[in-house]
């Protein structure tokens, strides 16, 4: 049994952070898959019991990485996917919309209900997928990804950071709850990467190689390898130990 | 001298207009009083089976005014939930005229109701909107926001509609006796509490109807003078009476009453115009063919046919229709980084 790491562009930031631990308790292989811009709709199909994407670039990718064609029972997978509601916190609607809690004159209130509905909407197909692997006896967790930089909007409002801050949480709230309720264990940002304010730290940010701008989405090397050691630790707490 | 029938159009007459055809070829049951085009602003309310009409002006890309559209990411599976694309905004149902006239005056600030907030099992309800979120609101806070931001879009309605379609549903009510303010639902039945004492039954008589009916076209006209109305009554019958009579004359009463008021008011005003949409489904020669088992709710059969009569009318195949844009779709979101770049840079070493 081998430990396999799969998802979109975050698995960079952990395969780095896996490069810089020095003798690494085991051994991980990673499994890239393009961008992300697809995981708004289904993208994962049970087919002859067997979980593979109905993505072609995803299945592709997924091939070339592991020879397989499908997530096999073989092996101890681990999505790092999920955790940061991207499609709901990166919509500018924000500007004009806040929870009810956060309301400022002259913009609209959405309320807990509808929050929830669309911070569920924006995960629903990472649950399904999850929940197709764990219906073919795929053993798998999840990693979170790196949560919201205070300064992704530097025009946000103190009103509309804390609103951020507050929807982004009660997502990851919703998705771990949901998690422990299928029985998947979640591999959570450590408590000290996180400030007061419930942001992560920027010192864990990525900059853009090209540009050398902030990259506000991905978390950078040291960022990995925080998050490296949190899923080595966590395979040694549940037992894993290499054949 | 000739008798007054003589030379009349066969649609005058009931053997060559009804009993010769098939309920589905009635031809020439509606003739518009007015033209309704693609760029004509249109808001609809009333009861449940208005509900068909906005969404059918959507589908075929008239202009339909929304100022409660649902937040981006929404998908349309949630939308009745929370109500949004329904009608105009987030009002849900409006059974009677005398809810629509009050409905416009508290969004002007005419009227501000004694009922404010229901509480139930720790959730809160709107008295008026006592369905628009489907387990109530989280809190006290969270209603009042919502509705207050409600009711300021409700204000903004009128001055830009040019057609106002109100399908009349019921004339039975539940008023709450100390300031008349007429409840969508009987208090208990979502939420809130039926006190005798505080609350009456109401069933609105035709005079009554066309008095609330008239005032709320010159409210409207207030806002908008040209503004024009098409009426229609809905053909499903009551769920329930409380009137005392059995449902069945209780509903005959009520579309009968309801139906009065549409016919008088076409007569009188150059300004409305009614489609039978009542008479399509209800009316004895249809058979009853496009209810449900049950004979309370229209089947999509019945819906599709009473839109097509009405949009046939108007001179639309409905060739052109298609989907809308149905939320509010933010601007393009220029922060987000490309997610290929950083792959390229981790695995391509």
């Amino acid at each position: 049994m081998s430990i396999k790491i799969c998802g979109h562009s975050h698995i960079a930031a952990l395969l780095n952070g896996y490069r810089l631990i020095k003798e690494p308790a085991f051994k991980v292989d990673f499994v890239p898959l393009t961008g992300a811009e697809y995981m708004n709709r289904d993208f994962t199909q049970i087919k002859k019991a067997n979980v593979s994407f109905t993505v072609d670039r995803f299945q592709q990718a997924f091939e070339k990485a592991t020879g397989e064609t499908h997530f096999s029972t073989k092996h101890i997978w681990g999505l790092v996917m999920g955790g940061y509601p991207n499609r709901l916190l990166g919509g500018a609607q924000w500007k004009n919309i806040r929870p009810a809690a956060f309301w400022e004159k002259g913009t609209r209130p959405v309320s807990l209900a509808q929050l929830d509905i669309l911070s569920y909407l924006d995960r629903r197909s990472l649950q399904n997928f999850i929940r197709d692997l764990k219906k073919t006896g795929v053993d798998v967790f999840v990693i979170s990804l790196p949560l919201s930089i205070r300064d992704y909007r530097p025009e946000d409002t103190a009103q509309q950071l804390k609103a951020r801050a507050f929807m982004h949480n009660r997502a990851r709230t919703n998705f771990k709850d949901w998690l422990i309720k299928q029985n998947v264990d979640f591999i959570d940002v450590p408590k000290d990467l996180i400030m007061d304010d419930g942001f992560m730290d920027p010192d864990y940010m990525v900059m853009t190689k090209s540009t050398g701008a902030p990259d506000f989405d991905h978390g950078n090397h040291r960022y990995g390898e925080r998050m490296m050691q949190e899923i080595l630790d966590y395979l040694k707490r549940r037992g894993y130990t290499e054949a | 001298m000739p008798s007054p029938y003589q030379g009349l159009e066969s649609r005058a007459f009931w053997n060559s207009a009804i009993s010769k055809l098939s309920p589905l070829e009635l031809a020439d049951i509606y003739a518009p009083k007015f033209q309704i085009s693609k760029k004509t602003k249109i808001c609809a309310a009333g009861s449940c089976f208005a509900q068909h009409i906005g969404r059918q002006f959507k589908r075929r890309c008239y202009t339909f005014l929304d100022v409660e559209k649902p937040i981006h990411l929404m998908e349309p599976e949630f939308y009745q939930d929370f109500g949004f694309d329904m009608y105009s905004a987030r009002y849900g149902n409006i059974y009677s005229v005398r809810q629509l006239l009050q409905l416009f005056k508290r969004a002007n600030g005419e009227f501000e109701p004694l009922d404010s907030v229901w509480e139930k099992d720790g959730r809160f309800y709107d008295p008026f909107r006592p369905t628009i979120e489907p387990k109530g609101f989280a809190s006290k806070k969270e209603l009042l926001l919502d509705r207050n931001y409600h009711l300021g879009q409700v204000n903004k309605l009128l001055a830009s509609t040019q057609l106002f379609v109100f399908t009349f549903g019921l004339t039975e009510a539940w008023i709450n006796t100390e300031d008349g303010a007429v409840l969508p639902t009987c208090p208990g039945t979502v939420a809130g509490e039926y006190d005798r004492d505080k609350y009456h039954f109401h069933n609105f008589t035709h005079a009554e109807v066309l008095a609330d009916t008239i005032e709320f076209i010159a409210l409207a006209r207030s806002q908008r003078p040209s503004m024009k109305f098409l009426f229609t009554v809905s053909p499903v019958p009551l769920t329930a009476t409380a009137s005392g009579d059995h449902v069945l004359p209780a509903t005959v009463y009520s579309k009968s009453v309801l139906r009065g008021v549409c016919g008088e008011l076409v007569n009188e005003l150059d300004c409305v115009d009614y489609f039978p949409s009542y008479e399509l489904v209800s009316s004895h020669p249809m058979r009853a063919m496009f209810y449900n088992p049950n004979l309370r709710s229209v089947a999509d059969k019945g819906v599709a046919h009473v839109m097509n009569v009405f949009f046939d009318a108007l001179g639309d195949t409905g060739s052109d229709a298609a989907p809308t844009k149905d939320t509010d779709e933010p601007e393009e979101d220029a922060d987000r980084i490309a997610c290929e770049e950083i792959l390229l840079e981790a695995f391509g070493e």
